[in-house]
C-alpha cells in the first residue's frame, strides 16, 4: 500500500506540513514502523539530487535540497524569508529555552521592553500563545511553534544548540 | 575609548554593559572593582538622544550601577535590608542578571547559524483548494429570528436612563491630610497596627481609598514600614524607628 512515491504525491499536493500520526493511520500501518520507513526515505534523498523530507516535531513536509540552494537563489533571486533581527533572535531564544516564558520574565532577562518584539514574533508565527500562567496579573505565556523549528531548520529542539545557565535549568 | 560606544548601536543596557565587560576582558563577578560603572555612566549623556522608552531603559540600568556603587561607600555595619525576593544583594542580582543575558547572547549567536541553515530550504505553500459551486453552504435565516433579534434591541434602548441635566458632587468625608494625622496619632500610641484597623466598619470606597492613600503617603516620607506576608493578606504598618 504504502511506498515512497505515493508519499510524495501526498506531501507535494498538500505543500505544507502533514502529520506522521494521521499519514499512518492513513496507510493503516502503526506508528513506530511508518515513522521508520519516513525516517528511511529522510535519509536516502539527503543522499540524492531530488526533493527531500524534513521533518518538524512529528510533522513531514517537502522541501528543496540544500544543496542547490545557491543554484536556486540564482534563477529564482532573493531568499524566501528575510533574516531575523537582532531582538528577534535574542527573544526568540529566550522562548526557544525556557518556554513557556511570559513577558516580563522576559523583559527582566533582556533588560529592555519586548512588547513590540514579541507581536512581531507572533504576526510570524514563530511563537504562539500558550495560556496564562496562574499569578498574580495572569501573564499570557508564550512558546515556539513548528514554523519556528522550520525557520531554523531542525526537526526538533533537541538539535538546537545547549545553553547553559549557572544555577538553572534549562 | 567610550567615544566609540553609540547607544543606538545596542539592544539594551545589559547589551551595552556586556560589551563593555568583554572589551576590558574582565569576569562579570569583578564588575563593580572596576571603571565599569564610570564607563558606563560617562555614556548617559547620549541618552538624550534617544526615544523616551529606551533612554529609560539605560537610565533605569544607570541608577541600578550609582546606587550599588553608593552602597560600596557606606560602612559594612548597615543592615543588608535590601534583598530582593530570591534574597539577593543587589549586586549580586545585577551580576545575576548580567551572566544570564550573556548566555541568551551567545545562545542567538548560535541560533543565527541555524537560521542560516533553515534558510537554504524552500517549501510550497498548500493549494488554494475553491469550495464546490453546488456545495455551498446554505445561509439559513428565518425572519422571525430576525424580528425578535431587533424588538430585543428596542427594548434595550427604551430603558436606558435620560442622562440627569445636573449631576449633584458630594464633599469629599476624608481627606487623605485628616487620615494621615490619624495614622500618627495611632502610632504615637503603639508601633504596629493592621491597615485594616484605621478604617471604620463598613468603609466607602472613598474612606478606603483616602486611607491608602495616606499610608502610601507616609510610606513616601518614610514615616512608616509596611509589611504584607502574603498576597490579598493583611497589611501591617510600622513607624520607623529613625523618625520622632
Amino acid at each position: 500500500m504504502l511506498n515512497a512515491e505515493i508519499l510524495e504525491n501526498l506531501l507535494f499536493a498538500a505543500g505544507d506540513s502533514m502529520g506522521l500520526p494521521e499519514l499512518a493511520e492513513l496507510f493503516h500501518m502503526p506508528y513506530e514502523e511508518f515513522e521508520s520507513f519516513v525516517d528511511a526515505e529522510i535519509a536516502r534523498r539527503e543522499a540524492a539530487d531530488g526533493l527531500i523530507i524534513k521533518k518538524f516535531g512529528n510533522c513531514i513536509q517537502l522541501a528543496t535540497n540544500p544543496k542547490h540552494a545557491a543554484l536556486i537563489t540564482n534563477v529564482f533571486g532573493g531568499k524566501q524569508k528575510a533574516e531575523l533581527s537582532r531582538a528577534m533572535i535574542e527573544t526568540l531564544s529566550i522562548i526557544a529555552y525556557r518556554q513557556p516564558i511570559t513577558k516580563p520574565e522576559i523583559d527582566d532577562i533582556r533588560g529592555v521592553n519586548s512588547g513590540y518584539t514579541i507581536s512581531a514574533l507572533l504576526d510570524r508565527k514563530l511563537i504562539a500563545e500558550a495560556g496564562r500562567k496562574k499569578t498574580i496579573g495572569m501573564p499570557m505565556t508564550y512558546v515556539t511553534t513548528e514554523d519556528f523549528l522550520r525557520h531554523m531548520g531542525v526537526a526538533s529542539l533537541e538539535e538546537l544548540p545547549e545553553a547553559l545557565v549557572e544555577n538553572d535549568n534549562i | 575609548m567610550s567615544l566609540q560606544y553609540r547607544l543606538e548601536n545596542f539592544e539594551g543596557p545589559l547589551d551595552l554593559l556586556l560589551s563593555l565587560v568583554t572589551s576590558a576582558k574582565i569576569e562579570i563577578k569583578d564588575i563593580f572593582i572596576s571603571e565599569i560603572t564610570e564607563q558606563y555612566l560617562s555614556l548617559m549623556d547620549q541618552a538624550e538622544s534617544l526615544d523616551m522608552d529606551t533612554a529609560s531603559e539605560f537610565l533605569q540600568l544607570a541608577s541600578d550601577l550609582l546606587y550599588i556603587k553608593s552602597r560600596s561607600l557606606l560602612p559594612k555595619k548597615v543592615p543588608e535590608d535590601d534583598l530582593d525576593e530570591e534574597g539577593l544583594t543587589p549586586e549580586e542580582r545585577l551580576t545575576k542578571r548580567l551572566e544570564e543575558y550573556r548566555v541568551y547572547k551567545e545562545v542567538s549567536e548560535k541560533l543565527r547559524d541555524f537560521e542560516k541553515q533553515g534558510l537554504l530550504y524552500r517549501y510550497k505553500l498548500p493549494e488554494e483548494i475553491l469550495p464546490d459551486p453546488d456545495q455551498e453552504p446554505e445561509f439559513f435565516v428565518d425572519a422571525q429570528l430576525i424580528m425578535n433579534a431587533y424588538q430585543k434591541i428596542l427594548k434595550k434602548l427604551q430603558n436606558k436612563q435620560p442622562l440627569p441635566d445636573f449631576v449633584t458632587i458630594v464633599q469629599d468625608h476624608f481627606t487623605p491630610e485628616q487620615q494621615i494625622k490619624r495614622i500618627r496619632a495611632f502610632l504615637k500610641v503603639t508601633n504596629r497596627l493592621r491597615f485594616e484597623e484605621f478604617l471604620s466598619d463598613q468603609p466607602t470606597a472613598e474612606e478606603l481609598v483616602v486611607t491608602f492613600s495616606a499610608m502610601l503617603e507616609l510610606l513616601h516620607t518614610g514615616f512608616i514600614h509596611a509589611v504584607q506576608e502574603e498576597n490579598f493578606g493583611d497589611i501591617y504598618i510600622e513607624r520607623r524607628t529613625n523618625h520622632a
